[in-house]
């Protein structure tokens, strides 16, 4: 019991993060191999299926590149910033990391509805909602500024008092979990688990493009932010993967950009300055309103 | 189930504050077993020959100007390294490498101790040479409770901000 309040040091908490970081990959190519049999098993693995898949990790490899040169860096500066303005004394101990996974969830919640209901986050997040197929490669099927959207919401952690090494394991941890969601393979885990957990069943409403599982479902590893936030959907109907309007390519470089060339080309054509600045902050979908005649005509009465 | 979701957002950003100021609130709470019984009675490193307490500092880069110890016995104090409520303070002569600095009235604790090098002896507080009693890096600043010491030996570790 004691062990729960040592003091966990930076380099234990990097080894540890570290391992859970090989260990998910080794899980998530397991799964991945099981997910293809099954598609094969059940004729339905095509070429397009493949190539979907490619262009998921080739997504990935793009969004690490950038992780790596800009928004790591990134992370450290705000995190480290913001730590000067700590509400809280926080020790580093293992209650202490729990807390912080729990309260990371809470943020990852708000920063994933803040992506969804925001154009501008939208544009990079809507590229991990793009395939219209649902295995364990669209976990790794990420948006070029992902990680610029998650560093506002994240870094609350730090305000509160977290160490800075302590929000950014405990925000990595939230986001390794929910790759496994990614999965048509596991149908419905015990109630308990469903109703607490973020699981497959409850990811899978997340990525449907059907209109009652739109904007549902947004937490990350605990479910009960949406069953409090009243976001949460069941899953009932069967799920139609993607967007709305599919995007129709598994081209890797279109996939990657199609999120924020859209917007950008949304800005362009939508008439005056007021209605291309809501463009950027509206929900996707929103579209301005048309002029409004000069004048109304005079009630008859 | 029986309970209703919250469908306001500004409900929502209060319970959402509410819940991340408990949670801080919660994990502050935890002391780390360690830091509960100060370090230096819990290493049973007190020296019987020596009494009160004895500073090691390690690290001191030059020779110039002096080596500040200050030692507090209040939080408060320690945090803002307060040049008023301490409980004993001594200014030596650098020498570079390791310096012992005695202080034998300090006999009951805990105590925190910090070092500061004032390279060009001008008598502040300027981004030189650092070291608290219980720091664990150079950016670290301890809280009372980790920086705690009993009297005995202590050993800091001078870190350089220029």
């Amino acid at each position: 019991m004691e062990t729960f309040f040592a003091t966990v040091s930076a380099g234990t908490l990097s080894t540890l993060e570290g391992f859970i970081n090989d260990w998910v990959v080794y899980l998530a190519i397991g799964i991945f191999a099981i997910e293809l049999l099954k598609y094969l098993v059940r004729g339905k693995m095509s070429w397009r299926l493949l190539g979907d898949s490619g262009t998921n990790l080739l997504t990935q490899a793009a969004y690490l590149t950038i992780s790596y040169t800009v928004f790591y860096s990134l992370y450290g500066a705000v995190f480290y910033g913001a730590h000067e303005f700590a509400l809280f004394e926080i020790e580093t101990t293992w209650v202490s990391v729990i807390v912080c996974i729990i309260l990371a969830d809470l943020t990852y919640y708000w920063g994933h509805r803040f992506t969804h209901r925001v154009g501008m986050a939208w544009a990079t997040h809507e590229v991990h909602h793009s395939s219209p197929n649902f295995n364990m490669s669209v976990a790794y099927r990420f948006g070029p500024l992902d990680d610029a959207w998650a560093i506002l919401f994240d870094v609350w952690l730090v305000i509160i008092g977290f160490d800075p090494l302590v929000a950014f394991f405990c925000s990595l941890f939230v986001l390794q979990y929910q790759t496994f969601l990614h999965t048509e393979i596991v149908k419905k885990l015990p109630w308990p688990i469903e109703f607490v957990m973020n699981t497959p069943s409850h990811h899978r409403v997340h990525h449907g493009s059907n209109p009652e599982y739109l904007d549902r479902n947004y937490g990350g590893m605990f479910i009960v932010w949406d069953r409090l936030f009243g976001t949460f959907a069941e899953e009932r109907s069967p799920v139609v993967y993607g967007l709305t309007r599919q995007i129709g390519t598994v081209n890797p470089v279109i996939v990657f950009l199609h999120g924020h060339y859209d917007l950008l080309r949304n800005v362009v054509k939508t008439p005056g300055l007021g209605n291309k600045l809501r463009r950027l902050v509206m929900p996707p979908g929103w579209e301005p309103p048309l002029p409004s005649r000069a004048t109304h005509p005079a009630p008859s009465d | 189930m029986g309970l209703r979701p919250i469908t306001s957002l500004a409900v929502s950003a209060v319970v959402t504050a509410a819940l991340m100021v408990g949670g801080g609130w919660l994990a502050s709470s935890v002391r780390t077993a360690t830091d509960s019984s100060p370090k230096a009675s819990s290493q049973g490193n007190r020296d019987p020959v020596h009494e009160g307490l004895r500073v090691d500092v390690s690290g001191v880069r030059s020779e110039l100007g002096n080596i500040v110890v200050t030692v507090y016995d209040e939080a408060e104090a320690l945090a803002s390294y307060s040049t008023e409520s301490y409980v004993a303070y001594r200014s030596q002569q650098a020498v570079t490498g390791a310096m012992t600095i005695d202080f034998q009235e300090l006999t009951e604790g805990p105590y925190a101790v910090t070092v500061h090098h004032d390279e060009n002896a001008n008598w502040a507080y300027d981004d030189e040479g650092w070291s608290t009693s219980g720091q664990r890096g150079a950016y670290d600043e301890p809280p009372f409770e980790r920086a705690a010491v009993m009297p005995g030996s202590v050993s800091l570790e001078m870190f350089y901000y220029d």
